[in-house]
C-alpha cells in the first residue's frame, strides 16, 4: 500500500481511492494508539501551521479538528466568520489569502454554500480540508464513521448500512454514501419522500420510505439529526409526527430478529431521531464516533502534510 | 460605400438566390447588383472586394435576447461594446432586455437606449419592462415606451406568477398591438434553487430545480395564450418537457412561439462537476435527454428561434462561491459557433437563416430583410466549415464570462453588412 495519498486537499470523499481510505484508516489507527497513551501528544507537524476557518457555526468538528491539530504539534489558529472581515463584504479568496499571508500551511474550512472548498483550492496555494461545505460533502465525517463502523463490526465490505433522515439536507449522508460504496457497503437511505433526493437511486442507492423495514434490511443504521436551520419551508407537519414516523425508539429496536449498529453524527436531538435509550444503549457507538473523529481528522492532516 | 462580395452561397428563404453562389455588389446601403460574376470592370475602383471560400451570404441575423448593461452597470458591458460584440457575433440586430439597473421602464428609459445605440452597424431594439420593477404585479405604460420605441414587452427572466396580471398584461398589449416575451418558472416549485434537479447535481449537493417548474408553466401560458386569444413568446426553454407541451400547443394552432438559450443545446449539467460559475445559468443546465429534444425541437421548428442570452458578469460577481455567483455567460461573440457545435450535420444555412433572421423578425413585427437588387442590404457574412478556435481575441464584450474559452467550433461569422457599414469579424 502506498504511504501517500493521490490527492493533495481533502475536499470530498469523491475524490478519494480505495486505497486512499485505507491509508487514512490504518494511520488513524496508529493515532488512536497514540490517543490512549499518558502522553497523548506527537511532534509530526512541528513547524506546520493550520487555520480553521469556520464560515459556519459548529462545535464537535471545530473542536476535534482544533484538538487534532494540537495532538500532532501544529501552531492553530481559529477564525470563525461572524464578526470577521467577511460580514464586511470582503470575498473568500480574499480572507483566506489575507490569513495566508501569515504563513499558513495548511486550511480547514467549513463553509455554509456547496462546491465552495473546491472554489478555494482553485485559487490559493494551501492544502484545504473541507470540513464541511453546504450540503454537499463532510468528508471527515463520513471517514470517520466508516472507521467507526469497522471498529466494532470487522469489516465494512458487504455490511447493510442505512442512513435515516433528512438527506436532501445533509452533507453528511452524501460523503457517507460514497465512502461506503467506496468500501463495497450496500446502502439505502430511509425518510420522508419530500427528505429524499428524488435521483438519489440513480447513484446506486436503496430507498425505503418504511423505517421499520429499513432496519429489518440493515446491519448499521446512520441517524441523521433533523436539520430545521437548513429547511427553508416545511417538508413534514411537525417534528412530533416525524418521530412517530421515522423516530427509533428501544421498543422497536428490540423487535428487530438481530442486533444493529447505531450512529449519530451529533448533536443528537433526543427524543427526536432516537430516544435517550437508544442513546445510551450498548448497540449506539456515537461517543466512539466523536473518539475516532480524533484519531481520523489526525490522519488526514498528517498524510495531507506529506503531500507538500 | 461600395462592397463586393465574392462567390457567397445565399441564405435567404425568400429570395429568387437562394442557395445559389453568386457575386453581391452593394453601394451606399442596398444591394446594386447580384449575379452570378460581376465583372471587375464594371465596378468603381474605390470598391471594397471581399472573396472568401466556402462562404454563405445570410439576411441578417438578430440575437432576440441580449443584455447590455448600460444603465447601471457600465463596467460590465456599455451599449457600445455590446454592440461590438454582436457585429462580432454575425448580428445586425438585437433586441435588448429591460433588467437594467434601473430597469428600462419609461419612454425616457427607452429613448436614452435608442439614442445612445444610433448610428451603429447593429440596429437596437428594446423590450419594455412589463410591469413595475419587473415585480409581476403592476403594469408599466407600455403604449407611451412604445412611441419611445420599445417593441416588445417582458419582465426579463420572472414569472408573472399572478395568471390575472399575466392574462390582462397580454389582454393590454392585443389593445396596443405589441406582444409579451414570458418566462415560465414555478417559483413555488424551483424555489430559490441554482440547479437542475438530477442525480448529478444531487452528488454535488444541489436540491435542484425539477424541470416540471418549466413545464406546467408552460401549460398555464398556452392556456392563457389560447383563452386571450393573444400571441405569446416563450423564452428560455430548456426542458424536454416543456418542447413537448409547446408541439402540442402549436398542433392545436394555439399562437405561440419559442425560443432557446444556445448554451442549453450543447451543455448539460454533467459541466457542473466542478462548480464553474460560468455554467450557472437561468434556466439551469438540464440532461443531455433535454439537450437533444432542444435540438430536435429546432430542427422541426418548434423552436423558432435560438439566441445568445448574452449576460455579462463581472469577476466581481463570478469569482466567488457558486452560491454567490451572478446567473450567466456572455454569449454574442460565440453564439454561432455554439449552434453549428450543437446542430452538427443537421445545420443548414437556410435553418440558420430561418432561425437566426426570419423567425425572430416575424415574432417581433419588424420587416423581413431580404437579399434582392435594389432593397436595403442587411446580411450576415459565415464560413461554413472554417475551424477555428474561440479565444479572448474574438471577444469585444467588456466581459470574460464565458465557458468556452478555447473550444473548437467549425463555421465562423466573417462580418456583417448593416446601417452602410461593414464590419469585419476578427
Amino acid at each position: 500500500m502506498s504511504n501517500q495519498l493521490s490527492v493533495r486537499h481533502l475536499l470530498g470523499i469523491k475524490d478519494l481511492q480505495k486505497e486512499d481510505i485505507e491509508l487514512i484508516f490504518s494511520t488513524a489507527t496508529n493515532f488512536k494508539d497514540v490517543l490512549n497513551r499518558p502522553i497523548k501528544k506527537v511532534p509530526s507537524l512541528r513547524d506546520i501551521t493550520i487555520a480553521n476557518l469556520f464560515f459556519e457555526n459548529s462545535t464537535r468538528t471545530k473542536l476535534s479538528f482544533e484538538l487534532a491539530e494540537k495532538r500532532l504539534s501544529a501552531d492553530v489558529i481559529n477564525f470563525s466568520a461572524s464578526g470577521s472581515s467577511v460580514s464586511k463584504g470582503e470575498t473568500l479568496i480574499d480572507t483566506v489569502n489575507n490569513i495566508l499571508a501569515m504563513k499558513v500551511d495548511m486550511v480547514v474550512m467549513r463553509h455554509s454554500k456547496p462546491g465552495s472548498a473546491i472554489f478555494l483550492s482553485k485559487h490559493v496555494h494551501a492544502n484545504i480540508i473541507n470540513a464541511g461545505d453546504g450540503t454537499h460533502e463532510h468528508p471527515t465525517q463520513a471517514l470517520l464513521d466508516a472507521f467507526s463502523i469497522r471498529e466494532k463490526i470487522g469489516n465494512v465490505e458487504g455490511k447493510k448500512v442505512v442512513i435515516v433522515g433528512d438527506i436532501l439536507h445533509s452533507r453528511v449522508a452524501l460523503s457517507n454514501i460514497l465512502c461506503l460504496q467506496k468500501l463495497g457497503a450496500e446502502v439505502m437511505v430511509c425518510g420522508p419522500v419530500a427528505l429524499i433526493p428524488r435521483y438519489i437511486s440513480e447513484i446506486g442507492v436503496q430507498v425505503e420510505y418504511n423505517l421499520r423495514k429499513a432496519l429489518e434490511w440493515c446491519d448499521v443504521a446512520n441517524m441523521l439529526r433533523i436539520q430545521m436551520e437548513r429547511q427553508d419551508i416545511k417538508y413534514f407537519p411537525s417534528l412530533r409526527e416525524y418521530v412517530m414516523l421515522y423516530g427509533v425508539n428501544k421498543v422497536l429496536l428490540e423487535s428487530l430478529k438481530k442486533e444493529i449498529l447505531i450512529l449519530h453524527p451529533g448533536p443528537i436531538n433526543r427524543g427526536v431521531e432516537i430516544t435517550s435509550d437508544v442513546a445510551d444503549s450498548s448497540q449506539s457507538i456515537i461517543l466512539n464516533q466523536v473518539e475516532n473523529g480524533v484519531a481520523i481528522r489526525m490522519a488526514v492532516l498528517f498524510l495531507l502534510a506529506q503531500t507538500r | 460605400m461600395k462592397l463586393l462580395i465574392r462567390q457567397v452561397e445565399i441564405a435567404d428563404p425568400t429570395s429568387a438566390f437562394n442557395g445559389k453562389i453568386v457575386d453581391v455588389f452593394i453601394v451606399d446601403g442596398n444591394y446594386h447588383t447580384i449575379a452570378s460574376s460581376i465583372s471587375t470592370e464594371k465596378i468603381p475602383a474605390d470598391t471594397q472586394i471581399i472573396e472568401e471560400k466556402n462562404c454563405c451570404l445570410s439576411i441578417g441575423w438578430m440575437d432576440m435576447r441580449s443584455n447590455f448593461r448600460e444603465p447601471g452597470e457600465e463596467q460590465k458591458e456599455t451599449i457600445k461594446s455590446g454592440q461590438e460584440a454582436a457585429a462580432q457575433g454575425g448580428f445586425t440586430a438585437v433586441l435588448l432586455m429591460p433588467s437594467t439597473k434601473p430597469e428600462i421602464q419609461t419612454r425616457a428609459d427607452v429613448e436614452f437606449v435608442m439614442k445612445k445605440s444610433e448610428a451603429n452597424a447593429v440596429t437596437v431594439f428594446q423590450a419594455g419592462a412589463l410591469t413595475k420593477d419587473c415585480a409581476g404585479k403592476e403594469l408599466n405604460e407600455l403604449y407611451d415606451m412604445q412611441l419611445g420605441g420599445a417593441i416588445v414587452f417582458c419582465d426579463d427572466k420572472r414569472s408573472i406568477a399572478d395568471s390575472g396580471v399575466m392574462m390582462r398584461a397580454m389582454q393590454y398589449a392585443g389593445n396596443i398591438n405589441t406582444r409579451i416575451i414570458a418566462y415560465a418558472d414555478d417559483k413555488g416549485l424551483s424555489r430559490e434553487s441554482i440547479t437542475n434537479e438530477s442525480a448529478v447535481t444531487t452528488l454535488l449537493g444541489f436540491k435542484g430545480s425539477p424541470s416540471i417548474a418549466e413545464e406546467i408553466d408552460v401549460q398555464r401560458l398556452v392556456t392563457l395564450t389560447e383563452y386571450t386569444g393573444q400571441h405569446l413568446h416563450i423564452s428560455g426553454v430548456s426542458s424536454k418537457a416543456a418542447v413537448e407541451v409547446i408541439r402540442n400547443a402549436k398542433a392545436r394552432g394555439v399562437k405561440i412561439s419559442a425560443e432557446v438559450y444556445v448554451y442549453h443545446l450543447l451543455l448539460s449539467d454533467e459541466s457542473l462537476n466542478e462548480f464553474g460559475t460560468n455554467y450557472k445559468v437561468k434556466p439551469p443546465l438540464r440532461s443531455e435527454v433535454d439537450c437533444k429534444a432542444l435540438i430536435d425541437a429546432v430542427i422541426d421548428g418548434t423552436i423558432d428561434v435560438v439566441v445568445s442570452d448574452h449576460s455579462p458578469e463581472d469577476p466581481e460577481s463570478k469569482v466567488v462561491e457558486f452560491d454567490y455567483a451572478a446567473f450567466g455567460m456572455i454569449g454574442l461573440e460565440s453564439a454561432f459557433g455554439v449552434l453549428q457545435k450543437a446542430l452538427g450535420n443537421r445545420s443548414t444555412p437556410n435553418l440558420i437563416a430561418k432561425i437566426l433572421s426570419v423567425n425572430p423578425r416575424k415574432i417581433l413585427g419588424l420587416p423581413t430583410v431580404s437579399i434582392q437588387e435594389n432593397k436595403k442590404a442587411d446580411c450576415t457574412l459565415f464560413s461554413k466549415d472554417e475551424e477555428w478556435v474561440f479565444t479572448s481575441k474574438h471577444i469585444k464584450s467588456l466581459s470574460r464570462n464565458t465557458p468556452f474559452m478555447d473550444m473548437k467550433f467549425i463555421g465562423k461569422v466573417k462580418g456583417i453588412y448593416s446601417n452602410s457599414q461593414w464590419v469585419t469579424a476578427e
